[in-house]
């Protein structure tokens, strides 16, 4: 048995920051909160989240249950609440539906056959250096660099962290040296590149509800963006694979 | 004297665009239709052959090849329908005619017609329609060499890049997955774009993306 009752701007994030990704997720229910690890189908982009228990009003979970979720439905639903409401899930396990309350309004959400849904790993990854960084900054310089391209490179080094990205004629550059950055653990200089539309996605997750925001980042190897909001209790971790560079 | 003039090959990745100009003396529609010219789409590949050598036959034509490379160069200061439009202007001043009929294409009719109209080098009166291709059986004859042209083309470089990847081109538009299908083994097999490609379409930066993009495993 399943029951939970949790501020609607809290569950919301969780679940569009999975549907930047994908359309589909599953999802675990356990005792100490929920879990969500998806990868998108190209296999560029994932998300590794947990909605602690302690980010809801009540919640109760019997056993460990899986659930498989069409985020579409879930979204249309909670586009409806306003951010300061409470939403209510309710479920059985092979139930085979999730009963959605809000305020005197019920919505019994069929969810998906998880058995069809494989299980992500998270690749492991050594990545060398850790930049705490400010959300906003970055934000601003994912906003002018897409005017320009479609992929940004993100430079570190002792001293500073880069963001670069160049179009045919027009070059977007921010650069935070260390005074400027919550952290920045960096012994030898490390660069890659990204696609923006992944990038631009996964920080707009972020911004207004943190400022900031931790990237580990190697050379040509993918990113990890971590992001802790509503007092950590909601833990969301992105990995980006890095675009080739071209000649 | 009436000329019709239309284009092949306007929206494919791979190979030339082609633009056919047909001359007639006024009242040559119906000889044209008894012959059994029409809109170029609704004829066999065979018919359209057959069609075109009466047409070459009998009235004055000419074509005018416009290669990948050169479109896109010309892309980078003017759009597609700007080309076509300074292309029509160039072939019809080849040989005067009182009366023009062109096929408006996705463009505006009346931005097309003044588009022609200002690369035009002498007065004349340009009637520009969509579908002129099926209303007036002196574009339609037009159509007809044109694709007559763009298909012989087409053939040629499907021989020659088939020949090299052992895959099949495809029709060489940008929703067919054939093409998009070549187009990608091409590039991973030989790192670089196959020649008669249109590099400036959009079709073929996304397969570039797709390409230089990496995965999580």
């Amino acid at each position: 048995m399943f029951q939970a009752k949790i501020k609607a701007d809290f569950i919301r994030t969780v679940i569009d920051a999975t549907a930047i990704l994908v359309d589909e997720a599953k999802f675990k229910l356990t005792s100490d909160g929920i879990y969500g690890r998806t990868v998108d189908p190209a296999h560029v982009g994932m998300i590794d989240f947990k909605l602690d228990k302690e980010a809801f009003d009540e919640y109760e979970c019997d056993e460990d249950t899986e659930i498989g979720v069409d985020l579409e439905k879930l979204k249309s639903i909670l586009r409806i609440a306003t951010g300061e409401e409470t939403i209510s899930f309710t479920y059985a396990k092979d139930e085979g539906r999730m009963t959605v309350n809000l305020g005197n309004l019920t919505r019994k959400l069929a969810l998906l056959d998880v058995s069809e849904m494989a299980d992500t790993k998270i690749p492991s990854l050594e990545l060398p250096a850790e930049i705490g960084v400010p959300i906003t900054e970055i934000w601003q310089a994912i906003r002018a660099a897409e005017a320009i391209s479609d992929h940004i490179k993100l430079i570190a080094d002792p001293e500073s962290f880069q963001m670069i990205a160049e179009g045919d004629t027009d070059v977007v550059e921010l650069k935070l040296t260390k005074d400027q950055l919550y952290t920045l653990k960096c012994g030898e200089k490390v660069k890659s590149m990204f696609p923006l539309d992944y990038l631009s996605d996964m920080i707009k997750i972020a911004k207004g509800k943190t400022d900031e925001g931790t990237l580990n980042l190697g050379n040509n190897f993918p990113l990890k963006l971590s992001l802790d909001m509503a007092n950590g209790t909601i833990k969301i971790v992105y990995l980006l694979a890095p675009r080739i560079e071209a000649e | 004297m009436i000329c019709g003039i239309d284009e092949a090959g306007r929206g494919p990745v791979i190979g030339p665009m082609v633009i056919a100009a047909v001359w007639a003396e006024e009242g040559a529609e119906q000889q044209l239709t008894e012959a059994g010219v029409r809109d170029s789409k609704k004829l066999s590949p065979g018919k359209r052959e057959q069609i075109a050598a009466f047409i070459k036959k009998s009235f004055y034509c000419e074509t005018t090849v416009i290669e990948a490379q050169d479109i896109d160069a010309l892309r980078k200061t003017m759009t597609i329908n700007q080309l076509e439009a300074y292309a029509f202007a160039h072939i019809a001043s080849i040989r005067r005619a009182d009366v023009y009929y062109i096929d408006a294409a996705s463009a505006n009719e009346e931005a097309f017609k003044s588009e022609v109209q200002k690369h035009m080098e002498y007065e004349c009166t340009i009637i520009c329609k969509h579908g002129a291709d099926s209303t007036y059986a002196i574009v339609s004859a037009a159509s007809i060499i044109a694709k007559v042209e763009r298909d012989r083309r087409i053939a040629d470089i499907a021989r020659t890049l088939e020949k090299k990847l052992g895959m099949p081109l495809g029709s060489g538009y940008p929703s067919d997955e054939k093409t998009i299908r070549f187009i990608k083994e091409w590039m991973k097999r030989f790192g670089d774009l196959p020649p008669y490609i249109r590099k400036s379409w959009k079709t073929v930066k996304n397969i570039e993306n797709d390409l230089r993009q990496g995965k999580l495993w």
